[in-house]
């Protein structure tokens, strides 16, 4: 008898389960109206992946006098932990929320825009958020489609989408070993890299044995950087995640072929292999364990440099990356590529509407007026003026310790751009060098404006058919690419043995199936 | 038998010699995270780790503290989630292992198979997301940190053993003294299980002090973050800020003090400083201080 | 009380003299009374466990489901074939190597855990001074506390070539996370250092739980400290010896025992330590990270715990044949 109460209790259980399993399809994403309180104001979700806010309260009862007095939204911006996880669970539940940022690097945007996840904001958008839409370039809107359609708006930002990269070095020690930087401007990559190795690393170690000639990894590391395969004019096709393969080359994009099986990959490991046994890589760096020590150290002679324009169309003063104190490494960029729209400039920063949500419309204006209402944008990405920023004697811009601030995410949040061209939307250094970056920003939006999109804009893979030969072939990638690239291993013997593991892994599926699906949309356009 | 004075032999020296070079190997690394913590940022990278800081500095701590208010919150948060939570599931866990021991109970072998299955087995990810955030609707709610483990299946497998030591005469003496089964388990099988308890109990404690995922998934709220959680979000937000680095041309001098690495140990000595306090509080359970003469038989 | 008396209960009920039924309603009765209590007891744990555990347990199907969220999980299609999520595994070149450094490591553990554990644990119980007693504990129990974030960083300091306390002291010139062979040794050294203390506490409680009187009448017949150990405490210690090795055996497909993230953190996750490093969990790991594919995550769980299972059920079953009270089920 005793048993059967347990029995019934649980079975109870358990078919409650199922109901609770199959129901929440369909009622959820409502989001919390509160309706309760007379007014019109509709309540907004906008998960953002932004860490821990300080102060949050004091910010959004700011803002939301702001919104609801605009447009009857509240507004609760919700910041999870960094790594995305909470905010793809909960659009994979179908959970309650209305808005989220999303991207192509971050958080899936085409998956999910693919899954039906996301709203369609194709007619939308023109209509309630006609400033965003007309400021945004096209080029960035036809990246965000999907079959056609938009399923994000895009945050547009200050230092633009348009790519032109090069590589960064010490200036001081460039000038110290009599080294002509500027001559590498617009050089083919191996090129450059061996007059660097010959006029440059090779003098500077001398001089200075105790620095690091290549970081080789990370960043620098040109067959895991996604942004590094223009230095070989070439693109990812599809999703540009480490451990993915299959590029096109812009000089014939219609062939998708794997990256680790070209000559150029080889040359460029055997170059790292000589670098290394030269000493001008660290032992360590296929092992280390992050290089920001390092970086910090200002150990670093020559990097990648991802920003454009160089130092040699608009020389500004900066330091290697991450370094303490300008003064104690000066560092200039030089570009080697061409100026190109890649194809996923459009999702690097956007914010997405639950298909599901019950204020879809509302939701686009909000995203219009934080677009447009530039204090009010200030004010939910820094906080305010005065208490949680303010400016030195120097005029250079401090953040209180403690204070309201978004830790530098406030691409997740809309643009930082500003169509006015008056900087009101984001807090400037207060001399000479706020005033530069404010010209190379005017520089870079007018490069936006006319960079060749990438041949490959609006194409998006669908990955559902080799989803295991992806996981095989992003594990052998993880496994052994570091090591070559960083030229710990020999790589005469250990490229063809890394390129007979991606074959078993599968590779040559994955090029079929980006290959197949590239040819269908080629034919379709 | 404490009391009876014994010579001090080879063997009692050769245990503690081992005892200390055990123990030395268990905390010296932790005086190297301390030493770490307590270092000049531009020093770990100039002289590298040591066990005593070079160039002393505490600015990880004053960066970990510069939010005071919540850091001390996030504290509260997690004190009472381990206390609450470590009570209730030691509480559960024994009242189950203990009907588990009884002959009384029928079905014994496919229960414990109940219990066990959850140990191997779970719907993932997907399942309890749902579950927690829209069936129980407990998103953003203190509950949602320890609701979901007041029951261990492993801790009541354990505690099923431990509890098979405690004699059935007992037991048998109390129901002939006319006790209920529930106050006899109340007054004599959970009094004889200090010890069990006790190491069980420690071992929660550390989970729940220890759990991030939890509020990583479920909370948003930042009244509500627990402090590993906050930690582990400073640790990404310095990061987030060094590779920033390049778009502040104005912080940079603000950036030479950042203890990124420093911090790193600093957030593990906050993290374990208080349980370590808790631990010489249930020191004296596990000392064999209770016997089963204490007990009238 | 067993169903064949309650169904036989029914039959006959109409057929028994009132005395007959008085009996046996009483009996029932205190058949009731003496159950209800415990049946009351595991209600709580039991109600969790349905709630916690088991709701949530249908989520397992999405290891054989293309799992998209406007379905759910039972709506969403079956793979074709079913068996698909389950696929990248076994096809994957490295499955025998992860799949053999996992049990290795587990084996290792089953081993010389135990064994260090009881030792400290009987060890501890030797000592009299009951306060030295009390700070070797405390000592031991710290690695438990230490995050493997941490461990990394300690790892590190301590071996990495140029600035690492083995190189610049001890003038070890090996870059050891380029050295696969080694960490045959150090895999296994760490997680004793990060598990012994929680062990050996646990078998202090079971030591605890050892009623005193049986060391006293050994006593009286002069056994020494090594007989007393021999034939007292090592044989009291068995259960617990026994549950944890097969909570452990259940965990055997899975790397650590279930907590392999120090697979990946003490070695810096270097890609030339994979030969000996890698387990089926850091596998699917970097595998499936980026994939956001909860079927096939899923479909790798599923597989370790049901190996796991059924070692499990197979082990608990002998024992349970040779000495019934040491079984776990």
């Amino acid at each position: 008898m005793r048993k059967r109460i347990v029995a019934v209790l649980l079975a109870g259980t358990m078919a409650a389960g199922l109901l609770a399993g199959c129901g929440n399809s369909g009622g959820s994403g409502g989001g919390t109206e509160k309706e309760g309180e007379g007014s019109d104001v509709v309540e907004v979700n906008f998960y953002v992946p932004a860490g821990t806010i300080n102060d949050q309260d004091r910010i959004m009862e700011k803002v939301n006098e702001v919104t609801e007095k605009e447009i009857g939204v509240h507004l609760n911006l919700n910041s999870t932990a960094s790594d995305y996880q909470a905010i793809q669970l909960m659009i994979d539940t179908g959970d309650d929320w209305d808005m989220a940022f999303t991207s192509n690097w971050l958080g899936d945007y085409f998956g999910n825009a693919q899954d039906g996840a996301f709203a369609d904001l194709t007619d939308l958008l023109p209509k309630l958020a006609p400033e965003t839409y007309s400021t945004i370039p096209e080029s960035l809107w036809e990246g965000m489609k999907v079959d056609g359609k938009i399923y994000g708006i895009v945050n547009y930002q200050l230092f633009g989408s348009s790519k032109k990269i090069g590589l960064r070095l010490r200036k001081d020690i460039a000038e110290e070993v009599g080294f002509d930087w500027q001559s590498l401007k617009g050089m083919e990559i191996f090129d450059a890299l061996n007059k660097i190795e010959t006029e440059y690393l090779a003098p500077a170690m001398a001089a200075h044995p105790d620095m690091i000639g290549w970081e080789a990894q990370n960043g620098s590391n040109l067959f895991s950087q996604a942004q590094a395969a223009q230095f070989f004019n070439c693109e990812y096709v599809g999703d540009s995640v480490e451990g993915s393969v299959g590029w096109i080359n812009f000089d014939d994009p219609t062939t998708v072929f794997n990256q680790y099986a070209t000559d150029e990959f080889m040359e460029y490991c055997k170059m790292m292999r000589r670098w290394y046994e030269a000493g001008y890589i660290q032992p360590d760096a296929a092992t280390i364990i992050d290089s920001s020590a390092d970086r910090q150290a200002a150990r670093f002679l020559c990097e990648v440099a991802l920003g454009w324009p160089d130092d040699v169309d608009f020389p500004v003063d900066k330091g290697m990356s991450m370094v303490t104190d300008i003064t104690q490494a000066p560092a200039v960029e030089v570009s080697l590529t061409d100026l190109i729209m890649p194809a996923g400039a459009g999702p690097t920063a956007a914010v997405a509407i639950n298909a599901e949500s019950e204020n879809i419309e509302k939701c686009v204006e909000l995203m219009e007026l934080l677009n447009t209402d530039d204090d009010l944008y200030k004010l939910l990405c820094y906080g305010e003026e005065g208490v949680d920023y303010s400016w030195d004697d120097a005029g250079n811009l401090v953040y209180t310790d403690g204070g309201y601030f978004i830790n530098y995410n406030d691409y997740m949040i809309g643009q930082s751009y500003d169509a006015d061209g008056d900087f009101s939307r984001t807090p400037q250094p207060k001399n000479e060098r706020g005033k530069q970056s404010e010209e190379m920003y005017k520089i870079v939006y007018e490069g936006d404006q006319e960079a060749e999109a990438s041949p490959l804009s609006g194409f998006v893979f669908d990955p559902s058919n080799v989803q295991t030969e992806i996981a095989n072939v992003t594990s052998v990638v993880k496994e052994m690419q570091k090591s070559l690239v960083t030229g710990s291993v020999d790589p005469e013997t250990m490229v063809p043995q890394f390129l007979e593991r991606l074959q078993s892994a599968g590779v040559d599926k994955i090029i079929a199936e980006k290959q197949a699906q590239l040819d269908a949309w080629n034919a379709s356009k | 038998m404490e009391g009876r004075k014994h010579k001090i032999g080879v063997f009692d020296i050769s245990v503690h010699i081992v005892f200390i070079l055990l123990s030395l190997v268990c905390v010296v690394p932790l005086l190297l995270v301390l030493g770490i913590s307590l270092t000049a940022e531009s020093s770990l990278v100039a002289d590298g780790y040591h066990l005593i800081p070079k160039v002393f500095s505490i600015e990880a701590y004053r960066y970990a503290f510069s939010a005071s208010n919540t850091i001390f919150r996030a504290y509260g948060i997690t004190i009472f989630v381990t206390v609450v939570g470590t009570f209730l599931q030691l509480l559960f866990t024994a009242m189950t292992a203990y009907a588990l021991t009884r002959p009384e109970v029928k079905g014994r072998f496919f229960l414990s198979l109940l219990v066990y299955i959850p140990c191997l087995f779970n719907g993932g990810l997907v399942a309890s997301y749902i579950l927690m955030s829209q069936t129980l609707n407990l998103k953003n709610t203190i509950w949602v940190l320890f609701v979901g483990s007041l029951i261990s299946p492993t801790n009541v497998l354990i505690m099923r053993k431990f509890l098979r030591s405690i004699p059935e005469s007992l037991i048998e003496s109390a129901r002939i003294d006319g006790s209920g089964e529930i106050r006899t388990f109340f007054k004599i099988v959970l009094p004889l299980s200090k010890p069990s308890l006790a190491s069980l109990g420690l071992f929660t404690a550390i989970a729940f002090w220890n759990d991030w995922m939890t509020c990583n998934l479920y909370i948003t709220d930042q009244k509500l973050y627990n402090l590993q959680y906050l930690l582990q979000s400073m640790l990404t937000n310095i990061q987030t800020v060094m590779a920033n680095a390049t778009r502040t041309e104005g912080m940079s001098m603000a950036l030479a003090n950042l203890p990124s690495e420093s911090i790193r140990m600093a957030t593990c000595i906050l993290a374990i400083g208080p349980i370590i306090f808790l631990y010489p509080f249930l020191q004296k359970y596990f000392n064999k201080g209770l016997t089963m003469g204490a007990v009238k038989e | 009380m067993s169903k064949s008396t309650a169904v036989a209960k029914k039959k006959k009920w109409s057929e028994m003299t009132p005395e007959e039924k008085k009996r046996k309603r009483t009996r029932t009765k205190i058949v009731i009374k003496r159950q209800l209590p415990f049946y009351g007891l595991m209600l709580p744990g039991f109600i969790c466990l349905a709630i916690f555990c088991y709701l949530p347990l249908p989520g397992i199907l999405v290891a054989f489901k293309d799992y998209n969220w406007k379905d759910g999980i039972f709506g969403s299609d079956w793979m074709n074939p079913i068996w698909k999520n389950f696929e990248f595994f076994f096809v994957s070149d490295v499955a025998g190597r992860v799949t053999f450094n996992t049990i290795f490591y587990n084996v290792i553990q089953l081993v010389l855990g135990p064994v260090l554990a009881i030792t400290v644990a009987v060890l501890l119980n030797e000592i009299r001074g009951k306060v030295s007693a009390s700070i070797y504990k405390g000592a031991i129990l710290l690695p438990t506390f230490i995050s493997w974030v941490i461990v990394q960083y300690i790892m590190y300091a301590l071996m990495n070539p140029g600035r690492g306390i083995l190189s610049s002291v001890f003038g070890m010139d090996i870059n050891f996370y380029m050295e696969p062979s080694y960490w045959r040794f150090i895999m296994p050294l760490i997680y004793l250092w990060k598990g012994f203390g929680y062990n050996s506490v646990l078998y202090v409680a079971a030591i605890s739980g050892i009623n005193t009187d049986y060391y006293e009448a050994a006593e009286l017949d002069g056994a020494s400290r090594w007989q007393k150990i021999k034939h007292i405490t090592l044989p009291l210690l068995k259960p617990t010896f026994v549950i944890l090795t097969l909570l452990a055996i259940g965990n055997i497909f899975k790397g650590g025992a279930g907590d392999w993230q120090g697979f990946i953190t003490a070695t810096n996750n270097s890609g030339m330590l994979y030969p000996t490093t890698d387990v089926i969990d850091s596998y699917v790991y970097r595998a499936l990270r980026t994939l956001n594919d909860y079927g096939m995550s899923a479909a790798a769980s599923l597989y370790q715990s049901v190996v796991g299972f059924v070692l499990v059920l197979v082990t608990d079953r002998i024992i349970h044949r040779i000495d019934p009270d040491s079984s776990m089920l």
